[in-house]
């Protein structure tokens, strides 16, 4: 079976020190301004004064059906075998519809490159058998990546174990990005 | 039998100081016409020129709103090359007497316009080979695509077109006629099906657009032949003044009855739109409605686009000239601004807004840069131009 690569971010280990940010944007020279990675907040947990806050680690999420993909009208975005949705910029036309099709807005314009870019699981550090540079640099360990088709990966075994959801399913895009919501006992681990 | 010249009777010196200065007045008036769209249009190359050199810094759009001005300007332009495609092509097909002597203008028009559309388009790109590029990578499943490929085989329909109108091979552009037809119904469609396939914004998301698109596009033909109509009928006179008169009462009364249909469509799309508040959908035609374009919509969309043309062909009985071209240039300015809400107000409304402490709350920004302004004045002048070149060499009659 070939390889899915995909995320599970445990979410109660994400401080939003924003350190994935910084990596990304060293590693993939995105342009200042612009950004592949993010993170968001969800709602309160929790009843006063006892409340605490989630921090969702997100990026392209790298969908299944992804929107990208089909309205791109070169081409340029595919879905690799791996998992990947990638960007070939020279077929890139900077039509812009990708941008506008992604429900999780996880496109930008590349002022230099004039093509419209995005995360791409940092592939090239994948050939050389290293983790994307946002999940080696994630000081708590929040974003955890594998191959969610081998049963034995980190990835599956945390998304067999514990309950999780991707975002906005209701768009029917079967992102490859999971978020595990549970928090461990105090001190434990979810592992 | 004439009178020789030498036999008329003397005009009074006064008189004939005054036609001179009248003479003098009427040929700057007409080299003015020339001049100003020819300097319009250098300005609008200028500027995108610099759109080409300078890339995104040179647009108001952002990665929030990409789409602009120029992609607003492409659709109305390309929508009304269909309109006035799918005029031509029923009033051949359907004989429509009254209209014969705009047909074939309206074809040449249909031409000019959807390369006016092809330049902006390629301009909003940033190299005008990126858009044939897209013929030559298909995906397609992609709604661009489909509308690209179908507008590039449609001009070329078009062209061919009018070769057999102006050679005369009247049978060949019979079958034309249909053609273009098809097509032109054909790439409409298409181009609103680019905005309703995309699930991610509620507001777009639909088969509405598609149907919009394709009864604007004939509203926009109409007021484009009424306004050619009655300038015209300015210039000719006897037969030829009374066939453009006669075309402009009937192109003002179909003007009538779409600019009526506009208004009911528009009037459900607002009301489906805010009924059950569902979140984006709702925003969005809050922003229309409340919000950054409620002057584009209420004043130019729903009053110069709608209400004040019907009035003007109400009150005129669509038997009042000048009446008809009001509403018809009325209606024009107003159709600008249709497609400019419709292309924005889409995208006011991020479409992520993932972050549930700090939801992103009222609109996205998007003003059109000077630019992009330069470039769709250019692309207009361009048509005036053009068409004027075309006008002058060649039989349209």
């Amino acid at each position: 079976m070939s390889k899915r690569y995909g995320f599970v971010m445990l979410v109660y280990r994400c401080i939003d020190c924003k350190a994935c940010q910084v990596a990304c944007w060293a590693e993939n020279e995105v342009p200042l301004g612009k950004t592949r990675n993010w993170i968001t907040r969800d709602g309160y947990r929790g009843t006063f004064p006892h409340l605490s806050v989630d921090y969702l680690p997100g990026n392209c999420m790298h969908c299944d059906n992804a929107p990208c993909v089909s309205v791109c009208p070169t081409g340029a975005s595919s879905k690799r075998e791996d998992g990947i949705v990638a960007v070939n910029y020279k077929k890139c036309i900077g039509c812009k519809y990708c941008m506008v099709a992604c429900p999780y807005d996880a496109r930008y314009f590349h002022p230099e490159k004039e093509v419209a870019d995005k995360c791409t699981m940092c592939k090239h550090r994948l050939a050389e058998g290293k983790e994307p540079a946002c999940v080696t640099t994630c000081v708590g360990g929040a974003r955890v990546f594998g191959d969610l088709n081998d049963p034995h990966s980190r990835v599956s075994k945390l998304l067999r174990k514990h309950r999780h959801k991707v975002l906005l399913p209701e768009q029917g895009t079967k992102p490859s990005i999971y978020y595990i919501m549970e928090r461990p006992q105090e001190g434990g681990n979810l592992e | 039998m004439s009178t020789p010249v030498s036999k008329l009777p003397a005009t009074r010196p006064e008189q004939e100081l005054e036609y001179k200065k009248v003479q003098k007045y009427r040929s700057l008036i007409e080299l003015s016409t020339w001049l100003v769209p020819a300097l319009l249009l250098f300005l609008g190359i200028i500027a995108g020129l610099h759109i080409v050199a300078a890339g995104e810094e040179a647009l108001g759009t952002s990665d929030l709103v990409p789409w602009g001005l120029l992609i607003a300007a492409y659709v109305l332009l390309a929508v009304t090359c269909s309109g006035l495609c799918m005029i031509s092509s029923l009033g051949h097909i359907l004989h429509i007497r009254k209209m014969e002597i705009v047909l074939q203008r309206a074809i040449l028009l249909a031409i000019i316009i959807l390369i006016a559309g092809f330049a902006t388009l390629a301009t909003e790109l940033g190299h005008p080979l990126r858009l044939i590029y897209v013929l030559f990578s298909p995906n397609f499943t992609s709604g661009i695509w489909w509308m690209g490929t179908i507008y590039g085989i449609y001009l070329v329909a078009l062209v061919v077109e009018l070769y057999m109108q102006q050679t005369g091979k009247h049978n060949l552009a019979r079958i034309m006629y249909i053609i273009t037809l098809i097509l032109a119904v054909a790439a409409t469609s298409n181009l609103g099906s680019v905005f309703g396939l995309i699930n991610a914004r509620p507001f777009w998301n639909g088969p509405y657009w598609s149907i919009y698109i394709l009864i604007t596009a004939i509203m926009s033909g109409l007021a484009v032949v009424t306004v050619l109509a009655w300038l015209m009928q300015r210039k000719e006179r006897g037969y030829r003044g009374d066939a453009f008169r006669s075309s402009l009462k009937t192109t003002s009364k179909g003007l009538a009855i779409l600019l009526v249909l506009t208004g009911v469509l528009t009037f459900w799309k607002i009301t489906t739109s805010l009924y059950g508040g569902i979140p984006a959908k709702e925003l969005a035609t809050l922003a229309l409605l409340k919000g950054p374009l409620a002057v584009p919509f209420w004043l130019f969309e729903i009053g110069l686009g709608i209400v004040v043309p019907l009035v003007l062909i109400i009150a005129g009985r669509s038997e009042r000239l000048n009446y008809n071209l009001l509403a018809a240039l009325s209606s024009l300015v107003g159709i600008v601004f249709m497609r400019y809400n419709m292309v924005i107000a889409g995208q006011l409304v991020p479409a992520g807004n993932l972050d549930v402490q700090q939801a992103f709350e009222g609109f996205a920004n998007y003003l059109p840069s000077s630019s992009e302004i330069l470039v769709v004045i250019g692309a207009i002048s361009f048509i005036i131009l053009a068409y004027r070149i075309g006008e002058y060499f060649l039989k349209l009659d």
